[in-house]
């Protein structure tokens, strides 16, 4: 197909600092690749695993939407405009970095890793003045369906971006299947499987595998076994 | 061999100064940062670039009235903040021979 992008998760960049494990699905630090740079608006995609008690200290950001997924763990986060929060498993952080913004993030357990997702989004205006907020989701409440965990609208479901974008997530049993309705015309989808294995527009994916699609209005899903699942909807044209 | 001469325009200068420091860490770039667009303006008037990354607070369109002033054809690239790690990546991609 032409209108799809397959990412296996053994095929994306890798950086290990001894404290800090990551993958990288798109070009980050040290690792580049022009045909991994971005999906759309979607920019940084990376898996981290932190070890206890370390952490990434004071850095700047600016002018990005910054969305981390705690998936095992605490994070410790401390900011430029004064939040200090931990965030764990089971919540979904947004910082707009805007005009620019400072932040560390930190594994709070002194003992335990954490592993979380690092998301980064292309925003659809520039210099917005710097915002943070945090949620907890439901998503175990209710497993074969999708949960809507961000939006561009401050007063949906979930945490808001600035951007036409739209994330959900899901746990799925073996044998279930739903269906992915696009948001906004032009939106690409990519879909990033946290465990287990799913069929996703006919393409099997395993634990950690990216696939992204466009010119679609749906996608059909199906779990392969018990799995969790992060969709992404985001703009496919984006000036960089 | 030539280092890569990049000039970052933005208005937080702590974050630019960080950028500056993540630039001159690289071996094969050198940079410079301007706060304003008149200091971009000075900058491009007495110095060759291959490169402007684009911080917050800058103005692009300023920044390509500069360009065209003084007839420089640079690729102009926005940059998300000195801690980003897109740095490598904004560069490669904006000096590669298709992209110029």
């Amino acid at each position: 197909m032409n209108n799809s992008v397959l990412h296996r998760a053994n095929t994306r960049g890798s950086a290990d600092h001894g404290w800090l494990k990551s993958f990288h699905t798109f070009s980050f630090a040290g690792y580049y690749n022009p045909e991994r740079v971005h999906f759309g608006a979607l920019r940084v995609l990376n898996d981290d695993t932190v070890d206890g008690g370390r952490g990434f200290g004071d850095h700047p950001h600016d002018n990005m939407e910054i969305v981390s997924i705690p998936l095992e763990g605490e994070l410790q986060h401390k900011d430029s405009m004064g939040n200090i929060a931990v965030i764990k498993a089971g919540e979904i952080q947004v910082m707009s970095a805007g005009t620019g913004i400072y932040h560390a993030e930190y594994n709070k357990n002194p003992n335990e890793p954490v592993k979380f997702l690092q998301i980064w989004v292309f925003p659809n205006k520039r210099d917005v003045t710097p915002r943070y907020d945090q949620i907890k989701l439901n998503i175990d409440d209710k497993p074969n369906v999708l949960h809507q965990v961000l939006s561009p609208n401050p007063n949906d479901e979930g945490v808001w971006v600035h951007q036409d974008a739209w994330f959900h997530m899901g746990h799925f049993t073996k044998g279930t299947s739903t269906t992915y309705n696009l948001k906004k015309e032009g939106n690409g989808i990519y879909f990033f499987v946290l465990r287990g294995s799913f069929k996703v527009d006919g393409q099997d994916l395993d634990t950690r595998d990216g696939y992204g699609v466009w010119d679609v209005q749906e996608v059909k899903l199906e779990a392969g076994s018990d799995a969790e699942l992060l969709i992404m909807e985001v703009p496919m044209e984006v000036r960089i | 061999m030539n280092k890569i001469r990049i000039l970052a325009v933005g208005t937080n200068e702590k974050i630019m100064q960080t950028i500056l420091r993540l630039i001159n860490q690289n071996p094969l770039w050198e940079g410079d940062i301007a706060l304003s667009s008149a200091s971009a303006k000075n900058r491009l008037q007495g110095a060759r670039y291959d490169l402007i990354l684009l911080g917050s607070g800058s103005d692009e369109s300023e920044i390509r009235l500069i360009l065209d002033l003084y007839k420089l054809h640079i690729p102009v690239v926005l940059h998300y903040g000195g801690g980003s790690g897109l740095l490598i990546a904004e560069v490669n991609q904006a000096l590669r021979p298709s992209s110029t």
